[in-house]
């Protein structure tokens, strides 16, 4: 009895941790800054924007895995290609969803930090 | 512009009847293309096998590759092909405006010299599908760049100043150049792009000294255009026959076949054979051009000095899905069912990857390298034929009526980004496409200049999966996948196979990855600044082993704008922020290179 409880908790807790490492503090710091030097050249190169900036991006890795934002990053890379093969990313219902997942994601972090 | 054309046919006639000089220029280059040091041509040597002896960095140490340095190219768009190394110096190019870079190697990568040809902005619409080039070739002291302009140029190597140029091609007709062109003996080949303009493809060789036309092959047409010889020239081991580019076309829809040249060519030095594939017919509407089509979607043996076709197979007769056949003809030397064979290993757009005897052009295998292949049940093995099913066909299913859940797309269960091939394990690595398509051909009616194209498209995923691509190891021998790796996006970045029991490749996330030759298991990966469509290259240098991949695709995707440009930053207004932005984000194509 005793032994089968502690195995539901260590099932337990195990899971929590899987469910917690998909999704939180995966994004490499290269990656966060990245965002930063963007979002602060798009708005403002000032402490402010650099506090907003890091929150948006920090509220991003919060809610979705480093492979989902790479995967939008991709999508929108590949959407401002020319020509029949950015089709796919443009047209397709996989890539759009990808994007509109990402930007109810964005526009939340954006709501909280800016 | 008609005028212009003729005299190009005039030209081409005459000077056909000459015959070439020793070649000189080549046998210093088959010297420098045996060096693993250097990186002289395209693909690394002329069998096309992207396979390096190098082996300093290899599976055991690869994980602690390290970025040695990085150069921008200034230019967005997307960044296909990779560098030259020629003894101390490394070649760049990028996509249109086309500039080319002259690294010294020996000297912190300074800029030794630039170039940047002036090209008319109007080519820029008549380019279907990016403004990509896939790089230059060295030969005879000189760089050789095919501009998207169809200008070939050859420069002086050592100064960057120009030797000779020529125009192949007029873009007013829809005819643009993207792909490298290829120095074999004494001659500079160059294709054609356009399919979606109703181009007439052909394969142009110059002599290296001049510039002169020395021949030129189309896919279709006369005999005396297309170079062959109706009872030496064979298909499968037949005779072709008189005019076999004419009488599979109706009336002079040969005139605007398509059936361009844009892909990687090789060449046997010891069967004096240069091999490529042609592209799609045009249109890409199947009911507007009744027959084979031929030799649109077919693998040329031609000789390199007179241009005289040996041997010819058509892999998709009467193309319906624009499975255009251009990509990378592989020269190895491997056994095929107990057999040693001088093979020739090609993945179509179609899904099937072909061995083929390249002395003669006997079909040996035919097998789909992607499971998702639905179009065609198999390859006919007598008459070379795929055995196309009515429900993908779109054909079958008529003009205005659209044919779903094709496998693959248009855009190939493989394009035009190089497979490697790997002596030490025998096996083929290839980037691949796991996508589908519904396709709803149309009629046009063509315009000299104007897209010609009649068919829409909708691409996706193959069904059932999450990934659009994968990268697998192929035995050309038994016709199967060894192993494959699953890519959440297209691979179309060319491979790398090295004697460290290495494959490299990159990724449309950016990443440049390092896996087990044997296994393919993982062994490193590293994100570069943007998606990776160039092909992996490796030299040595001072001692020291480098990896070299270009990336760049399109842009910089624009996460991080965040609130917008609508506030104030830092008291330069909207207007300074876009300026921020524009400094932040143009930094266009990066090489990044690798070593321990």
């Amino acid at each position: 009895m005793r032994k089968k409880i502690r195995n539901n908790i260590i099932t337990f807790t195990l899971l929590h941790l899987l469910l917690v490492s998909a999704y939180a503090n995966d994004f490499p710091t290269q990656s966060r800054a990245e965002f930063v030097f963007a979002c602060m050249a798009a708005n403002g190169q000032s402490q402010a924007y650099l506090a907003k900036c890091s929150c948006t991006i920090d509220e991003i890795a919060e809610q979705i895995s480093y492979a989902e934002y790479v995967d939008a990053e991709t999508v929108l890379r590949m959407r401002l290609m020319r020509g029949e093969r950015a089709a796919i990313f443009t047209e397709s219902a996989w890539s759009n969803e990808i994007i509109s997942n990402f930007n109810s994601i964005t526009s939340d972090a954006e709501l909280e930090c800016f | 512009m008609k005028s212009t054309k003729s005299a190009v046919l005039l030209l081409a006639g005459m000077v056909t009847t000459l015959t070439s000089s020793l070649a000189t220029a080549n046998q210093e280059l088959e010297r420098m293309s045996s060096d693993p040091k250097q990186w002289v041509m395209p693909a690394g040597d002329y069998s096309n096998q992207r396979y390096s002896k190098l082996k300093q960095i290899n599976s055991r140490n690869v994980n602690e590759l390290k970025v040695a340095w990085s150069f921008s190219t200034g230019v967005l768009r997307g960044h296909e092909g990779g560098p030259l190394i020629i003894g101390d110096v490394m070649y760049i190019h990028t996509p249109f405006p086309n500039k080319i870079f002259a690294l010294d190697l020996n000297d912190d990568q300074r800029i030794i010299w630039s170039y940047e040809p002036k090209q008319d902005p109007s080519t820029i619409p008549v380019m279907c599908c990016d403004t990509v080039n896939r790089g230059l070739s060295y030969g005879d002291g000189k760089i050789f760049m095919y501009q998207a302009d169809t200008t070939l140029i050859a420069l002086h190597a050592n100064t960057g100043k120009k030797a000779w140029s020529v125009a192949n091609g007029d873009i007013a007709l829809g005819e643009t150049g993207t792909a490298a062109p290829h120095v074999i003996k004494d001659k500079v080949l160059v294709g054609i792009s356009g399919g979606e303009f109703g181009v007439r493809g052909s394969m142009t060789a110059y002599d290296i000294k001049t510039g002169k036309l020395a021949w030129r092959g189309y896919s279709m047409g006369p005999d005396s255009d297309i170079l062959v010889d109706p009872k030496r020239t064979t298909h499968l081991g037949k005779a072709v026959g008189k005019n076999s580019g004419l009488n599979t076309w109706k009336g002079d829809q040969w005139k605007i076949g398509g059936g361009t040249v844009w892909g990687w060519y090789s060449y046997d030095p010891d069967l004096n054979l240069v091999y490529y594939g042609t592209g799609n017919p045009s249109t890409w509407n199947p009911t507007q051009r009744p027959g084979d089509n031929r030799w649109s979607m077919t693998i040329f043996a031609r000789d390199v000095d007179t241009g005289m076709a040996k041997w010819v197979y058509q892999m998709t007769p009467h193309d319906e899905w624009d499975f255009d056949g251009i990509n990378e003809m592989i020269l190895a030397d491997i056994k095929v069912k107990g057999k040693k064979r001088p093979a020739l290993v090609h993945f179509d757009r179609n899904g099937f990857g072909y061995t083929l005897d390249r002395k003669t052009g006997e079909l040996l295998v035919a097998e789909k390298f992607d499971p998702a292949v639905n179009w065609a049940t198999h390859v006919d093995m007598k008459t070379g034929r795929p055995q196309v099913v009515d429900r993908y066909s779109t054909e079958f299913n008529g003009e205005d009526v659209s044919s779903t859940g094709i496998c693959p797309a248009a855009l190939g269960s493989k394009d035009q980004q190089p497979a490697a091939f790997s002596p030490k394990t025998g096996l083929f690595y290839v980037p691949t496409n796991h996508v589908c398509m519904d396709y709803e051909p149309f009629r046009v009616s063509y315009t000299a200049g104007q897209p010609y194209v009649g068919a829409t498209l909708a691409m996706y995923p193959a069904p059932g999966g999450t990934h659009m691509g994968n990268f697998i190891a192929w035995d050309a021998d038994k016709g199967k996948i060894k192993w494959s790796i699953d890519e959440r996006f297209s691979v179309w970045s060319g491979a790398l196979a090295t004697a460290g029991d290495i494959v490299f490749y990159g990724t449309l996330e950016g990443y440049l990855k390092a896996v087990d030759a044997k296994t393919g298991k993982e062994l490193y990966r590293f994100k570069t600044p943007s998606g990776i469509i160039g092909n992996v290259t490796t030299y040595q240098h001072d001692g020291k082993q480098y990896i070299a991949v270009l990336s760049g695709i399109g842009g910089w995707a624009g996460i991080g704008m965040a609130a917008g440009l609508t506030e104030d930053s830092d008291g330069l207004g909207a207007v300074g922020g876009y300026r921020h932005l524009q400094e932040y984000t143009n930094l266009g194509g990066v090489l990044t290179v690798f070593s321990l």
